[in-house]
């Protein structure tokens, strides 16, 4: 792609933070995360024994071969989910016991000079976004639960009681492990989550969303989902990584989702002006 | 006909309840659906080719998919830059292929068909008959399969009984028979390999090749090929042009060839920047790329906070071939398409628009993009 570019962007400033914990039931930690410009992400590993750890742990050094990076393509994101998925079933090879992750989390990619957060899914590992006090899950999970959902046969409310909420379709290492993507402006003020399902199984979005508002910082945020998620059961390992855009990226008044009424007077003129003079 | 659904797009299609055709190009594609539409009866699967190639060449014929229903299954032919995805998880892609492929599907399974590039995630259902679309989808009655169990303790154990049972992959249905169950958690990579043996395993071994080509996996735009035919100088044309687009060499009985699609011209923005016109375009103030698979991730365009008429996903820019399609996304002021004649084309959000060579984008509130350079 040839693409000249004229305004320089201010630098991004980023803050983040990640914290891990085994969790009250599982003997061993089988998440492994990233907290690193320009990649955070979390791996929630699978396969018991020896293998779980194994796979989200290559995960994890695959993507921190972009360590460093301030011009990530959106195809340096890809190859990296490809490179994980070859790491992850080569450890696979020669074992009984093939090796599976999830993988949830964003990069800071480059398109046309301006960076943009690159947000991938596989698996029921989670992206939220916190702007404006307002919680969002950014990524849909790739999870039987979330089909029957969106198939109607599920209600959200049902899907916590529901036997096969630990399955999921898709895999890092596993037949189908196509990545979900998305792209999204950085946007001065959020705070985003990548987290493992040891988190969301202990904490609902209300939960999560009132320590992402209360934190003060992005390491205090982290902490404080691992350590609730472990006193409220802590049936699985719990892996979070939190990340504030402190500046350089899009100014906030550009998060309104139509043109800014802002500014007095102008979009009331425009409305009335701009059919006439584009039907004319 | 309530079952199925549709992405909006530009591509001439038709949804019976036996017969569903989606077919690339413009006046002698609408024929074409005209034409099954008004069918008596249930056509054969090579009477609906017949319509489209309409008595002309194979190497001519437009991308389509086509499917005829029987009780059993679906017997379906793709060509071009099309793909049909089987229960969310089998893939065939109609560029890899001289003719066409046909493939036999379940008829309860899932299918999905897009035009590569073009299609999105904004299912509408579709009442039927003819319309225009760039996929078209039709859910399995049956739930879909977990494939993968991250529990340990069910790692590897047979399916539960309560679960609904794997469809079986569907084109092989008629070799493994209407009972048989492919593939449970222990198809997955964390499954007891040594559960799997009980499993049909001849159905990776019967995947024909280019089932197994796979655009939503790496970033290889070359996977979306056109038809078109060469200059001296080895510059792509659409097929039916009769000088170089790039060159104004002559194409006199140039062969037909399948080449990666070149970019198709590029955005010139006011500030200076140039986009090629490679892939979907996202532009508006702030916009923002919703779920998408590798081979679908578009290039955003911010236009400055000063634009403070233009909305946050403004319009969308994308390919169907040889041609370039503007799209209004729904935005607050709307988008105007202004031909190098002057012609203005409001456009209606969600209703995509060919744009024809060199134009100017009005995205309201003072802001435009060129877009040039397009064949």
């Amino acid at each position: 792609m040839t693409e000249v570019v004229r305004n320089a962007q201010p630098t991004l400033e980023l803050v983040a933070a990640g914290s891990t914990d085994v969790g009250r039931k599982r003997s061993v930690n089988e998440d492994s995360l990233v907290a690193d410009f320009p990649v955070f992400l979390v791996a929630d590993g699978m396969g018991g024994h020896a293998a779980g750890d194994l796979a989200s742990a290559a995960i994890a050094a695959q993507f921190l071969t972009l360590r460093g990076r301030h011009d990530l393509d959106p195809v340096d994101v890809v190859d990296a989910v490809l490179s994980a998925n070859d790491a992850v079933r080569a450890l696979g090879d020669g074992s009984d016991r093939g090796a599976g992750s999830t993988v949830s989390g964003f990069a800071v990619v480059v398109q046309g000079g301006t960076p943009r957060w690159m947000i991938f899914n596989v698996g029921d590992s989670r992206v939220y976004r916190l702007y404006d006090a307002v919680l969002e899950q950014l990524t849909v999970d790739h999870s039987a639960v979330q089909e029957l959902i969106e198939a109607g046969r599920l209600t959200p409310e049902q899907s916590v009681s529901y036997s096969g909420r630990n399955v999921i379709t898709r895999a890092i290492g596993a037949e189908d492990s196509a990545a979900d993507y998305w792209l999204m402006p950085i946007v001065n003020g959020e705070r985003l989550l990548a987290c493992s399902d040891g988190l969301t199984k202990e904490l609902d979005d209300a939960g999560i969303r009132a320590v992402l508002i209360g934190a003060a910082t992005p390491q205090h945020a982290a902490d404080e989902l691992v350590r609730r998620a472990v006193e409220y059961g802590g049936r699985d390992n719990v892996t979070a990584v939190v990340v504030d855009v402190i500046a350089g990226g899009a100014h906030p008044d550009d998060e309104e989702p139509t043109g800014s009424p802002a500014i007095g007077g102008w979009a009331d003129t425009q409305t009335v002006e701009m059919p006439e003079r584009l039907d004319g | 006909m309530a079952e199925w659904s549709s992405s909006a797009g530009s591509a001439p299609a038709f949804v019976g309840d036996d017969v569903v055709a989606v077919i690339g190009g413009e006046e002698h594609a609408h024929a074409a659906v005209a034409r099954i539409e008004n069918l008596p009866t249930i056509p054969s699967l090579s009477g609906l080719i017949d319509i489209i190639l309409a008595g002309g060449s194979v190497a001519s014929a437009p991308a389509f998919f086509v499917a005829v229903r029987s009780e059993e299954y679906w017997r379906c032919a793709i060509r071009g830059q099309m793909e049909v995805v089987i229960d969310g998880d089998e893939r065939v892609i109609g560029t890899s292929v001289e003719t066409w492929c046909e493939l036999r599907v379940a008829a309860e399974a899932a299918l999905e068909v897009r035009v590569l590039l073009v299609a999105d995630d904004r299912w509408q259902p579709v009442s039927g008959g003819a319309t225009r679309v760039s996929g078209l989808r039709r859910e399995s009655p049956t739930a879909r399969v977990p494939l993968i169990n991250t529990s340990e303790t069910l790692v590897g154990l047979p399916e539960p009984a309560e679960r609904p049972p794997p469809l079986a992959p569907s084109r092989y249905d008629d070799l493994f028979g209407e009972l048989t169950v492919a593939r449970g958690v222990s198809a997955a990579a964390v499954a007891d390999h040594s559960a799997e043996q009980e499993a049909p395993t001849t159905r990776d071994d019967a995947t024909p090749e280019i089932a197994t080509t796979d655009t939503a996996k790496g970033f290889d735009h070359s996977a979306v090929a056109v038809s078109a035919i060469l200059c001296d100088q080895q510059h792509p044309n659409p097929p039916e042009r009769a000088r170089c687009w790039r060159c104004s060499a002559g194409l006199d009985s140039r062969a037909i060839v399948r080449v990666p699609r070149p970019s198709l011209g590029r955005l010139s923005l006011a500030d200076g920047r140039e986009i090629e016109i490679d892939r979907t375009i996202l532009i508006g103030r702030n916009p923002r790329a919703e779920r998408t698979d590798a081979a679908h991730l578009p290039t955003l365009v911010s236009i400055g906070s000063d634009a403070a008429g233009v909305s946050r996903t403004h319009t969308r820019i994308f390919l169907d071939g040889w041609q370039v399609l503007v799209e209004d996304l729904g935005s607050s002021f709307g988008t105007s398409l202004i031909a190098a004649d002057g012609t203005i084309r409001r456009l209606r959000p969600g209703q995509p628009e060919l744009v024809r060579g060199d134009s100017l984008l009005d995205l309201g509130g003072g802001s435009e993009v060129r877009i040039v350079g397009v064949p």
